[in-house]
């Protein structure tokens, strides 16, 4: 059971890792519960600043969808900008934020 | 008796009705309409006078309503007697007086003093108090004088006291009074009342607010149901087992939950992205159809999408795939060897789904190559897989694929040979789930998945019509063929065809072990690497081989019914689900072609290079069963997405007859037609009526 655990734990480390690789991807960031982001691959400045930023939008988007019906919930976000594409996994114990330039 | 005046009632009853109605007249209820008083009808009209006359009463000793002569009967006498009257005497009121005349007896030992004193003491002097009291009380009443009250009160406040001052001082004697007693009252010093405060340290206090969406109401109901829920489970369960929720087992137990629902964010993520790359491949995938096709009659293209790889099985070759039956862009390829003579060391089994085209879904690395890979269509979870080394596994891809279900014994079950195919069949009587596997031994094994471990039957053996060979030491030993594929009736699952390495296709059934239903001697000229039933009329079937031919066989007939010789190996062979006259293969050439026999009958709609002829050539092709588009594997580990252009999967268009007609029907109305044409009868009949002029005379 612990191991499978693990085994979990290093497959997340690992895609993760993947989704950086990937053709286009600027950063990827994990925010913990408290919105504080624990894990970055991008600068300081940004990372707070879209940690912020993105649970703020990801509650109020979560609200939203909670107050049009209560039995449904907010999977995914998914932000098409000019410049990039930035995605988000919000989830009540963890953020996960990947910022995309889409056109590569 | 005294005689008393009373005064008249009607009197006093008057003046009360005057002063009522001076009352009301004060009030304001007087308006003139009542003058006067208000007075029965029938009462005696008298004046003042009259009013104020004084009417005198006598008290008599005659009681004037005692009954005078009362009778009662007598049930002895059977007659009234007379009772005796009642006493005149009544008493109307009994007071016991304690004033004593005073030429009594007892008044006189009173005066006297002396005397008295013993007889009455108890009586006048305490009726509660104790004999400690008693010397002093006599003591008092001998002193002389009335003393001070608050003297005595000094001396002993339970005394009694005399206060009526009733008592002739100066006299000798001195009368005790029987009343004489006293009530004493001592005040007692007051008990200051005294306010005491003190002041605590203020409870801490903090501001609480919180805003209560809809959404947080549903989930605390939900919560709450979920916990009464497991409530009555527990106490189902109680009994059995106790201590099972550990607090830090269960923290681990939601740590691993968090991990869960973080591995499925970020593997959705991870699709988001490579959805974002592939934007325009993935566009096509569904939306683009080849226009030029409509100016190109019989001919059609194929649309190269996704190069699919995963880094560990570059050097392999795909020996098999296999969509799911659940999830229609899910599919299975086995990673293997080809190359007999130096083969990889291990193999893999990959799930790689079109919506993350950049890694596999799932990955099971195994000790030996891969040749062959099945999915479970009912329980689409499970995939069977046969190896280099001879052995099968099965696996649950929803967990992690450290260790296989269930696999076959190494040393008792295992194939001789590579296992060529694996294939899934109905479940047994009991529910247990069943495959087959082909391997080049020459043995068709039939597995069954028990609780615990593979059960093995062997069905068939294949062996050859020949002569058997002389074995060492004298033996006589009977030849084998090598099994390479299987393909099972689609209709009766008892029947499945064999193709083997020496080019025989043998019709076999389960039923019997010992014996061919049929033989198609000499179908091929080298191994047979993959027959397939047609979809909608699974008496057509059609077989690839080494010997760079095609061939369309129909159940019964020895003959091939098509024959296509392309002058490459050719790798695999399918039918399409969509259409039952299109079937596509993989030369080794590089070339994927796909015939349409409704529309050519000797050549193929479409014959399109799709890997690089010089550094890889395809191995194992298969069709999508919902979208149009097909997948091919070469010997490079990759797998190449393809999209079949309109041209290549036409529909038939119903005639007016046919519009009724379901698809299936059509399309095997189609077939059919197309059948009639190339059917040879297989003994030439002569007409009815030309049997006349045969007949021997």
């Amino acid at each position: 059971m612990e191991s499978f655990d693990i085994k979990m734990a290093q497959e997340v480390e690992e895609t993760m890792k993947r989704i950086q690789s990937h053709r286009g991807v600027i950063g990827t960031i994990v925010v913990n519960s408290e919105g504080i982001p624990i894990k970055s691959t991008m600068d300081n400045a940004t990372t707070i600043q879209y940690a912020g930023l993105i649970s703020q939008l990801s509650d109020k988007a979560r609200s939203i969808i909670r107050d049009l019906d209560p039995t449904n919930d907010l999977t995914f976000l998914r932000l098409r900008s000019k410049k990039h594409e930035i995605m988000v996994a919000p989830d009540k114990e963890f953020i996960l934020i990947v910022v995309q330039n889409p056109i590569d | 008796m005294p005689q008393s005046l009373v005064k008249k009632p009607t009197k006093s009853v008057i003046t009360l009705t005057r002063s009522a109605s001076r009352y009301g007249s004060e009030l304001g209820m007087d308006r003139g309409l009542v003058k006067g008083l208000l007075k029965p009808d029938d009462q005696l009209n008298l004046n003042e006078e009259e009013l104020d006359e004084d009417i005198a009463r006598a008290l008599t000793t005659k009681n004037h309503y005692e009954p005078s002569y009362i009778v009662q009967w007598s049930y002895a006498a059977r007659e009234f007697v007379k009772l005796p009257d009642p006493p005149d005497l009544v008493t109307t009121l009994d007071v016991q007086e304690l004033v004593l005349h005073k030429d009594s007896e007892e008044a006189k030992i009173q005066l006297s003093g002396g005397a008295y004193k013993i007889s009455d003491d108890d009586d006048i002097s305490g009726e509660g108090e104790g004999e400690e009291d008693e010397g002093e009380e006599d003591k008092e009443k001998f002193d002389e004088g009335f003393e001070d009250d608050r003297e005595e009160g000094e001396a002993g406040p339970d005394e009694p006291e005399e206060d009526e001052g009733e008592g002739t001082p100066g006299k000798p004697k001195k009368v005790p009074n029987q009343f004489n007693y006293c009530e004493r009252a001592a005040l007692t010093y007051d008990i200051p009342i005294r306010d005491m405060t003190t002041q605590t340290v203020p409870p801490p206090t903090a501001n609480c607010s919180g805003q209560v969406y809809q959404g947080l109401i549903y989930d605390d109901y939900t919560a709450d149901y979920n916990r009464q829920q497991q409530e009555k489970e527990k106490e189902k369960k109680s009994s059995q087992q106790r201590g099972r929720d550990d607090p830090k087992k269960k923290a681990q137990e939601e740590n691993a939950a968090m991990t869960q629902r973080m591995l499925q964010a970020v593997k959705t993520l991870e699709r988001m992205v490579n959805q974002n790359i592939f934007d325009d491949l993935t566009q096509d995938y569904r939306y683009w159809d080849d226009p030029s096709d409509e100016f190109k009659e019989g001919e059609g293209t194929l649309l190269p999408l996704w190069k699919l790889s995963y880094e560990k099985t570059k050097k392999h070759d795909v020996t098999d795939m296999c969509f799911n039956g659940r999830y229609y862009d899910l599919f299975a390829v086995a990673f293997g060897s080809m190359s007999f003579n130096n083969p990889m060391p291990y193999g893999a089994v990959c799930l790689f789904t079109l919506k993350n085209p950049s890694y596999p879904e799932w990955i099971c690395m195994t000790e030996s190559p891969v040749m062959c890979v099945d999915f479970n269509p009912q329980h689409p979870h499970l995939i069977v897989l046969g190896t280099l080394d001879g052995s099968v596994e099965v696996y649950n891809v929803q967990l992690a694929a450290s260790a296989p279900q269930y696999k076959s014994n190494d040393v008792t079950q295992k194939h001789a040979g590579i296992v060529w195919q694996v294939c899934w069949a109905p479940e047994t009587e009991e529910g247990n789930l069943t495959f087959f596997s082909v391997s080049t031994d020459g043995r068709v094994n039939h597995w069954v998945l028990n609780q615990n471990d593979l059960g093995c039957t062997t069905v068939m053996t294949l062996l050859l019509d020949r002569p058997p060979i002389p074995g060492p030491d004298g033996t006589q030993m009977l030849l084998k063929g090598c099994g390479t594929c299987i393909a099972f009736h689609p209709q009766d699952p008892s029947v499945y065809l064999v193709g083997t390495e020496e080019g025989t296709i043998y019709k076999c059934n389960t039923a019997y072990s010992s014996c061919y239903m049929s033989t198609y001697e000499d179908a091929h000229d080298m191994p047979i690497y993959r027959i397939a039933f047609n979809k909608f009329n699974s008496d057509i079937f059609a077989s690839c081989a080494a010997d760079w031919r095609i061939k369309i066989w129909e159940d019964g007939r020895p003959e091939p019914l098509f024959m296509f010789d392309l002058g490459v190996p050719i790798g695999d062979v399918q039918w399409a689900p969509y259409s039952s006259t299109v079937l596509a293969c993989v030369s080794n050439d590089g070339k994927v072609s796909v015939f349409d026999l409704n529309i050519h009958k000797y050549r193929p709609i479409c014959s399109q290079a799709v890997v690089d002829r010089k550094r890889r050539k395809p191995t194992r092709l298969a069709f999508n069963h919902t979208l149009p588009f097909i997948i091919v594997g070469d010997d490079k580990g990759t797998i190449n997405t393809m999209k079949l252009s309109p041209n290549l999967r036409q529909k038939v268009k119903p005639t007016k007859k046919q519009q009724n007609m379901s698809h299936d029907e059509l399309e095997l109305a189609k077939l059919e037609k197309l059948l009639s044409f190339v059917r040879e009868p297989a003994v030439l009949e002569p007409p009815t009526d030309m049997k006349e002029f045969l007949k021997p005379t």
